[in-house]
């Protein structure tokens, strides 16, 4: 008898007896051969717990990533004017093409609806709503649409190539400096701006959402689940509704840099985008998420009620200088926060300009300061004049 | 996103599976591959994904289209769905090889998901590379039960299906399937 089949004999017998006979069964069994015994036990073991190991055939577990890729597009397909050159990734709504315009021969990025979501008529609406909504914004740091639209059943959306890195990617190899978070913060800021003034939220801000070129430059990428605002403030659509989170085959986006209204699944406004860029801020600043938990239900939690720890208890440099920031755009309540993304632009700025944001209490004293120069020197002056007069 | 499937691993599944005849397979397994790969797409076209996917029906469709529409004989349906398994683990693991290389940045990653739920699909896929592997070691000391294996976890069969895909009793079926998923977890582990 070959050892496995020995193994497996006694495998078999021993789970024929009650659980706490086992180990001394195989124990008289294995006899002095420790390795079967401890072979055994580890078998044992495993048959023990019980999980969801194999539980289901590998194709149903597999399911919502397969139904990610369409089966008639493959390298070579051509969508309306685009041909499919390589897959670049896998995103919420479906894959993303490497791709080249054949009357332009420009390299851009198709993005293609998942095939079991071009089926349902809102995620069709939805896709063609977000083309819509970016591709009426033009901002350097917005990756551009270039043109989108239906072949054969497949939806798809080409936009601008960045060749680059996410920011997710680049705070991996090391960390930024206060100097080039401040610069990321302002390119994105500026962005915001622009699409805020068309009624655009983001609503999906993160590091990995955010491309970094070379230069330094910055492109916001998938507007995956921008909604356009209705009308003015706060008649925004939910957000956190039953139609974007458990869209078949969607993940649901990370909830690390949601805001609260967001995670409550309250109606959203700009400020939702802000609260989100304070995340990423503190993130780049200090390497930590400063609501990340073990569960997404304890992140919630924690995003909602919880205070974070200050950034000065990792980067003392930085905190001086984005502390007050970042905690105006983390407040709780958005009617707290930066009112805008103009607002918050300008205390970036005078990070820059002063090397600090500046307070109003140092504001105050720089006036005392004039003010009271300016009287020393009209004193002076009439002293002066007083002089001469009496000489 | 898969790759066509080569002559020589053709070969070396049906040496696997000690099916005769191979000249003859030859051409028509990877037809089966590519036919299993469309009903694969096209079975989660129709249902949700979040339903549990019927593997079998899957592969019983494809054998009713050999056999009626492109007129190809098998010796018995066992044989079309002991390679049909098979074939949804190369299709699977494939799969979710590509996946893995992408997660490591293989490729330039724009429009990612959120890293958490990547990183557990990126552990879902690398579990599935690793039980590959360990299937393929496990077939090497004892090929009856990764075959039980591959039509059940591959290829969706119950037991009772397996028991007459293998030609062995349903008891041999049960107790192969508790003590290879036993072992094989064992071997991912090391």
């Amino acid at each position: 008898m070959n050892r496995l089949k020995k193994i497996e004999s006694l495998f078999h017998q021993a789970l024929e007896r009650e659980n706490e006979l086992r180990l001394e069964f195989l124990e008289r069994e294995c006899g002095s051969d420790k390795d079967l015994l401890k072979e055994l036990c580890e078998l044992l073991q495993s048959d023990s717990l019980s999980d969801s190991f194999m539980e289901e055939p590998a194709m149903a577990a597999h399911a919502v990533e397969l139904s990610m890729i369409s089966p008639q597009i493959t390298e070579g397909s051509v969508l309306g004017r685009h041909r499919l050159l390589s897959p670049i990734g896998i995103g919420g709504m479906g894959s993303v093409y490497k791709a080249c315009d054949i009357r332009s021969g420009q390299i851009e990025a198709v993005k293609i609806l998942a095939p079991h979501l071009a089926l349902t008529r809102s995620a069709v609406r939805r896709f063609l709503r977000e083309a819509k909504a970016v591709a009426a914004l033009k901002h350097p740091a917005i990756a551009r649409i270039l043109d989108f639209g239906e072949r054969d059943g497949v939806y798809y959306i080409a936009m601008e190539y960045v060749e680059g890195e996410t920011l997710s990617q680049r705070i991996e190899r090391s960390p930024f400096s206060w100097q080039q978070v401040t610069d990321i913060l302002l390119q994105v800021v500026d962005a915001l701006q622009e699409a805020h003034k068309k009624g655009i939220i983001h609503r999906d801000l993160k590091p990995s959402n955010l491309m970094i070129k070379e230069t330094g430059e910055i492109k916001i990428l998938d507007f995956g689940l921008v909604k356009v605002q209705r009308g003015f403030g706060l008649h925004a659509e939910g957000f956190v509704s039953a139609d974007t989170l458990t869209l078949p085959g969607t993940v649901l986006g990370t909830v690390n840099y949601m805001s609260p209204e967001q995670a409550m699944g309250k109606q959203i406004d700009p400020r939702s985008d802000i609260f989100s860029l304070g995340v990423i801020a503190y993130e780049l600043l200090t390497g930590r998420r400063p609501f990340q938990r073990k569960t997404i239900g304890d992140t919630f939690n924690s995003i909602c009620h919880e205070s974070y720890h200050p950034i000065a208890r990792f980067n003392y440099e930085a905190s001086e200088k984005f502390e007050t920031i970042v905690g105006k755009c983390l407040r709780k309540d958005p009617l707290r926060r930066y009112r805008s993304a103009k607002e918050l632009g300008k205390d970036l700025q005078r990070v820059c300009e002063y090397d600090s944001p500046v307070r109003t209490g140092s504001f105050k004293t720089k006036k005392w300061l004039v003010f009271g120069a300016a009287a020393i020197s009209l004193a002076l002056v009439v002293l002066v004049l007083l002089v001469y007069w009496l000489i | 996103m898969t790759k066509p499937i080569s002559k020589e691993q053709v070969t070396q599944l049906l040496q696997a599976w000690n099916l005769g005849d191979e000249v003859a397979l030859n051409e028509v397994v990877p037809l089966v591959y590519e036919e299993l790969r469309r009903l694969a797409h096209s079975y989660m076209r129709r249902e949700r994904p979040d339903h549990v996917l019927q593997t079998t029906a899957l592969i019983n469709e494809a054998y009713l289209r050999f056999n009626e529409v492109k007129g190809l004989e098998w010796k018995n349906r066992n044989q079309f769905v002991a390679i049909s398994a098979c074939l949804m683990r190369r299709i699977l693991v494939e799969f979710a090889r590509s996946r893995d290389t992408q997660r490591r940045g293989g490729g330039q990653r724009q429009f990612t998901l959120n890293e958490e739920l990547l990183a557990d699909s990126g552990n879902d896929n690398h579990d599935l590379i690793a039980l590959d592997e360990a299937l393929t070691d496990l077939a090497r000391l004892d090929s009856r039960k990764s075959r039980v294996v591959e039509l059940r976890f591959f290829g969706g069969l119950s037991v009772k299906e397996t028991a007459e895909s293998l030609g062995i009793s349903q008891e041999t079926v049960a107790r192969d399937w508790r003590f290879a998923k036993a072992w094989l977890r064992n071997a991912m582990c090391e």
